[in-house]
């Protein structure tokens, strides 16, 4: 156990086994430092172990259905040791999770205020005139417009970016020191993409808060991680600043990964084609 | 999938089954109120009387007025369907939700012990308790609600557990809530409208098992005017005074038709799936 104070998370010699008929083994030995203020990404395909590794952190594997072998260490606390009431409460004020789809991260039934009041009130003890207050300042600091309206709206009336800024500020309502995000802008289109990537950024600067930014896409990985790790087959592959696995990645399967970023074809203003044809 | 307000946007069947079920309510109501006589009260008249003013539905053989017999009874099976379905939820979803969630040896038990009741016919099952307990009209709605907790609860279990999978219920996790509260206000009120088709029924179900066992002599007492006993203690007079028989099996038939309609026309109406369709095809 490390006494660093500048270290949030360690992850020691983890495996993660799924109990079920396959047996699959989905984390396998993963060792992984998280510091302070520091932003890790997570890549690897379907499958790589990525997502059971964001879960196991935060503490949403079935102890039924998994074996764990290892330790993560939070604060020098193993959360794989401690009763699940005190998780509970850890989970609750430090660390922050969002989900790939945010549209069913959101109970149906709630008002976007009532989905970020009521943790409020369950976790920090908070009066409901004061979380209501905390929750309409969540609203405007994931820059969502008109606060005030949207408090009272249903989740179906907003759109998928819209849903996934809610999320963030449902993530954010206990000032995490961790937040864990897990694919949080597949099922994104591009824009907005690079809108909620924007704002994460600004967010884990201005919070000072650890991020855990697990996703399949490298190049996303890329803009908002400090440290990369490639997983695959449920092992860490490669392991380093953001700069150095992106231009000398030591691994066959990185540099696949980057070799399969998306190239626009035709970039320069000669090469572009009319929709309707070329008619000069 | 909110509930709609106005009238229109029902759909037929549920439209139909309210106006029914007011109907017979009214009708039983105003009936057993406006009534000169008591559902026990034996010859107020000729036995056998065909239907008259004074006696619309006849008398039966002792001479008691049919009218105020069959809607008291209507009236009883109403009882007897709200409070085994009351129960019946009110013990379930507890039942149903924790084990939906708590998974592994809590779930596996309850689940194994309810797969055990479900082994026996229902009215079989109901038989032999009344036979252990005694026969009589609460015993016979003990045994039905003993009968349809199971059935209740064994329902609840596979709607929270579609729901317990889904993202929100990790989300309110990792922030934090307790199981209670993932429970009672995360769940529950998600799983709320296939409650309302399950509650709808057990409610005509429980008529009907309850009429059964009166029926068979095992529910209610004479001279308790339940709908199965008016039958039983009638069916002799098939032949002559067929009317004694006929209006209690058509109240029950009717009562119970409406509660399948108004169950049905829920289903469909909070299927989100429908919810396009519905508003083409709302009048069918």
């Amino acid at each position: 156990m490390s006494k660093n104070t500048q270290q949030l998370l360690e992850i020691l010699d983890l495996s993660i086994r799924f109990t079920g008929t396959g047996k699959a083994l989905a984390v396998d030995h993963v060792n992984l430092k998280i510091l302070r203020g520091q932003a890790i990404g997570i890549v690897g395909e379907s499958g790589s172990g990525k997502s059971t590794l964001g879960f196991a952190i935060a503490g949403l594997l079935n102890r039924n259905e998994v074996e764990i072998e290892g330790s993560i260490f939070f604060e020098n606390e193993d959360l794989l040791q401690i009763e699940s009431e005190k998780f509970q409460r850890i989970r609750g004020s430090k660390i922050g999770y969002i989900f790939q789809d945010a549209a069913s991260s959101l109970n149906p039934l709630l008002t976007i205020g009532n989905q970020l009041i009521q943790p409020l009130m369950a976790n920090n003890g908070e009066k409901k005139d004061a979380a209501r207050k905390i929750a309409q300042e969540l609203l405007a600091m994931v820059e969502i417009p008109e606060p005030k309206k949207r408090f009272n709206q249903y989740p179906h009336e907003l759109s998928g970016g819209m849903k996934q800024r809610v999320v963030i500020a449902a993530a954010l309502a206990r000032s995490p020191m961790l937040l864990i995000a897990d694919e949080p802008t597949t099922a994104l289109d591009v824009t907005v993409q690079a809108q909620i990537i924007d704002l994460l950024l600004r967010l884990k600067q201005s919070l000072s808060m650890s991020l855990v930014f697990i996703s399949h896409d490298i190049g996303i990985v890329s803009r908002i991680a400090d440290c990369i790790a490639v997983m695959r087959n449920g092992k860490i592959l490669e392991y380093g600043p953001v700069r150095q696995v992106l231009q000398e990645p030591s691994e066959e399967y990185t540099k696949m990964l980057l070799a399969n970023i998306p190239k626009l074809k035709y970039t320069t203003k000669s090469t572009t084609h009319s929709f309707w044809g070329d008619h000069d | 999938m909110k509930l709609p307000t106005k009238w229109s946007g029902l759909n037929l069947r549920i439209r139909v089954s309210i106006v029914m079920l007011v109907l017979i309510l009214t009708l039983a109501v105003i009936a057993s109120i406006l009534s000169p006589y008591s559902s026990d009260q034996i010859g107020v008249g000729e036995t056998l009387l065909t239907p008259s003013f004074a006696h619309p539905f006849g008398l039966d053989s002792f001479g008691r007025d049919q009218l105020t017999r069959v809607t008291e009874g209507a009236l009883l099976s109403f009882f007897i369907g709200f409070t085994v379905m009351s129960i019946s939820l009110i013990v379930g979803i507890p039942i149903g939700i924790l084990s939906a969630f708590k998974g592994g040896l809590i779930d596996n038990g309850l689940s194994r012990f309810l797969d055990l009741l479900f082994a026996f016919p229902s009215l079989l099952l109901a038989l032999v308790l009344v036979a252990v307990i005694g026969s009589g009209f609460w015993t016979a709605l003990l045994a039905l609600t003993i009968i349809y907790i199971p059935i209740a609860s064994r329902f609840i279990r596979g709607a929270a557990i579609s729901e317990r999978d889904r993202d929100y219920v990790s989300a309110a996790k990792v922030n934090g809530a307790s199981t209670f509260r993932i429970c009672f206000k995360h769940i529950l009120p998600n799983i709320a409208f296939s409650l309302l088709v399950l509650g709808t029924n057990i409610f005509a179900f429980a008529i009907l098992a309850e009429a059964a066992l009166s029926y068979l002599g095992v529910g209610a007492k004479p001279p308790t005017p339940s709908l199965g006993k008016i039958l039983t203690e009638n069916q002799g007079f098939i032949t002559t005074s067929s009317h004694l028989v006929i209006i209690p099996a058509l109240t029950l038939s009717f009562l119970v038709l409406a509660l399948n309609l108004l169950g049905d026309g829920l289903r469909d109406h909070l299927d989100p799936r429908k919810t396009l369709k519905d508003s083409k095809m709302s009048d069918r």
